[in-house]
């Protein structure tokens, strides 16, 4: 199994479009960085110009932390798009390079197949977010240092203590990895069901923005769907920035995104294993 | 008739009736008490309750010379009300203004004189300050302040003595009212986070707190203007 796992993994990382998504992080978050390093601190005055007025701020809160946090913020609702590149080509991609029948004549199982090009996608999202991590937050704290977390929420202003910050960046990431995954997940599914790469990819980017759109928008009837759209479940991520922790909604996205993981799987290893090959 | 000339006698001699209750005589001798203090250099632990602010406790070293040159250095970030932390009665008292004695009131077991402070100038910020102070050791005790366009706060002083006869605030618990308007996000992104939550009245003005407590005095050692000038 971890021979197929590699081989996957090999496959995968041969591909040019895989490092679409490294690249485009690689590019975007240090640009975040001189963006901020040049014109954060107003972009700070801004946000905190109401308590100003009555509060004498001491100390510096532009630091790694926050910027990391801006840039979780921003990137992590785009990260998906760059997971589908990859995960929506993972089976489609077999069927158009002509390998299908080629893969499946191996003295190898269907599940094993399925699940050794599942992992190899799992890990390029982990990949992918652990690379968002090193530039974001291990870039940020090499320029600007470390210090206190602002969060500005709706109606509330956290400030966590600097040494209280750095498990809940590992624990946002780790989740935002369980999130790209039910991502790969539908792409993975959707590949099982054509034979071009292109239709997955687009239809998973479909459906996510459809699914952020109806999240967005505040009407009685959205509200209903909401709770049953994973992309609701993605985000709460930032649940590891609040305070106190509300476990019990981290503990639902948790299980809510684990089970469109492994019921998104488990339909693909049945339509996979079901598949007449005919290319 | 025995009874009045026993009533006068007793009311002549009680503590609070044999003090000056001349407001400006009053103001006067804060002001000069307070000029004793040249300087300072005191750590401070801020403890911040505001409804919609959740800070850890943070401790900070303030820096203090006359007339009201204030510098707070502190290993992390730190926020401090700018009222409760640059109050200073020299600056209270600079600008023209109207006084007069209200009444004796008790803080603890202290008689204190209310004392009511209304500004002349139109130009200023302060509507009207309410002051308590406590005339043998010529402190204010509690100042309770309307100022544009942060509206009414109060400051309570709890005094030690660092030096005979130099006194120097503890603790210092500021009141203040919260509009909720204050806190509102300005960034666009951050806005998004509660969306499901149902959003609190924000009409609803609520109270908050910060307290103050000061530690290690140094008093009248010297303090260089430098640590000010860093601050322009």
């Amino acid at each position: 199994m971890y021979t197929l796992f590699k081989i996957e993994f090999l496959k995968v990382f041969k591909k040019w479009r895989t490092y679409i998504g490294f690249i485009a992080v690689g590019v975007l978050v240090p640009l975040v960085h001189l963006a901020m390093y040049l014109e954060g601190q107003n972009s700070l005055d801004f946000i905190t110009r109401n308590l100003q007025n009555s509060f004498l701020l001491v100390g510096n809160l532009l630091n790694g932390y926050w910027i990391s946090y801006i840039i979780l913020n921003v990137i992590a609702v785009h990260i998906p798009f760059l997971i589908t590149l990859v995960a929506g080509d993972l089976l489609a991609g077999e069927a158009t390079a002509g390998t299908y029948r080629l893969l499946v004549i191996r003295p190898i199982s269907r599940m094993q197949i399925i699940s050794s090009k599942f992992l190899a996608g799992f890990a390029y999202s982990a990949l992918l977010i652990l690379w968002l991590a090193i530039m974001s937050l291990g870039l940020g704290l090499l320029i600007f240092g470390t210090g206190e977390l602002l969060v500005v929420r709706s109606e509330l202003i956290i400030i966590f203590d600097k040494t209280d910050v750095l498990w809940r960046f590992l624990l946002a990431y780790g989740f935002a990895i369980l999130g790209m995954t039910v991502v790969c997940s539908l792409a993975f599914f959707f590949s099982s069901l054509v034979e071009n790469a292109i239709g997955p990819i687009i239809t998973t980017m479909a459906v996510i923005i459809i699914f952020i759109i109806i999240s967005a928008i505040d009407v009685d009837i959205f509200r209903l769907v909401k709770p049953y759209l994973f992309t609701n479940y993605i985000l709460n991520w930032r649940e590891f920035f609040n305070d106190p922790l509300d476990t019990n909604k981290i503990i639902k996205s948790i299980f809510v995104l684990s089970g469109h993981i492994i019921v998104l799987l488990g339909i693909t290893a049945i339509i996979f294993q079901k598949k007449d090959i005919l290319s | 008739m025995l009874f009045r000339i026993i009533s006068l006698m007793l009311l002549l001699i009680s503590p609070g009736f044999s003090q000056n209750t001349d407001p400006e005589i009053m103001l006067e001798r804060v002001k000069e008490e307070f000029k004793k203090i040249e300087n300072y250099k005191a750590d401070i632990t801020v403890i911040v309750d505001i409804p919609f602010i959740k800070m850890p406790e943070r401790r900070a070293t303030l820096y203090f010379k006359q007339p009201d040159k204030i510098h707070i250095e502190s290993d992390g970030f730190a926020m401090l009300p700018k009222e409760g932390i640059k109050f200073s009665p020299i600056s209270l008292f600079e600008t023209e203004h109207s006084s007069f004695y209200e009444k004796e009131e008790k803080i603890g077991d202290i008689n204190v004189a209310v004392i009511k402070v209304i500004p002349l100038n139109d130009k200023s910020d302060l509507v009207l300050s309410t002051l308590w102070i406590d005339p043998i050791k010529n402190l204010i005790l509690k100042v309770e302040s309307s100022r544009k366009p942060t509206g009414t706060f109060v400051i309570e002083f709890d005094y030690t003595e660092i030096e005979e006869g130099l006194h120097l605030p503890e603790t210092i618990e500021f009141t203040f009212s919260v509009d909720p308007m204050m806190f509102h996000s300005r960034n666009p992104q951050e806005m998004k986070i509660d969306e499901n939550k149902q959003p609190e009245d924000s009409s609803k003005v609520k109270t908050g707190k910060v307290f103050i407590y000061y530690s290690n005095y140094k008093v009248n050692q010297g303090v260089p203007d430098s640590l000010f000038n860093a601050d322009k």
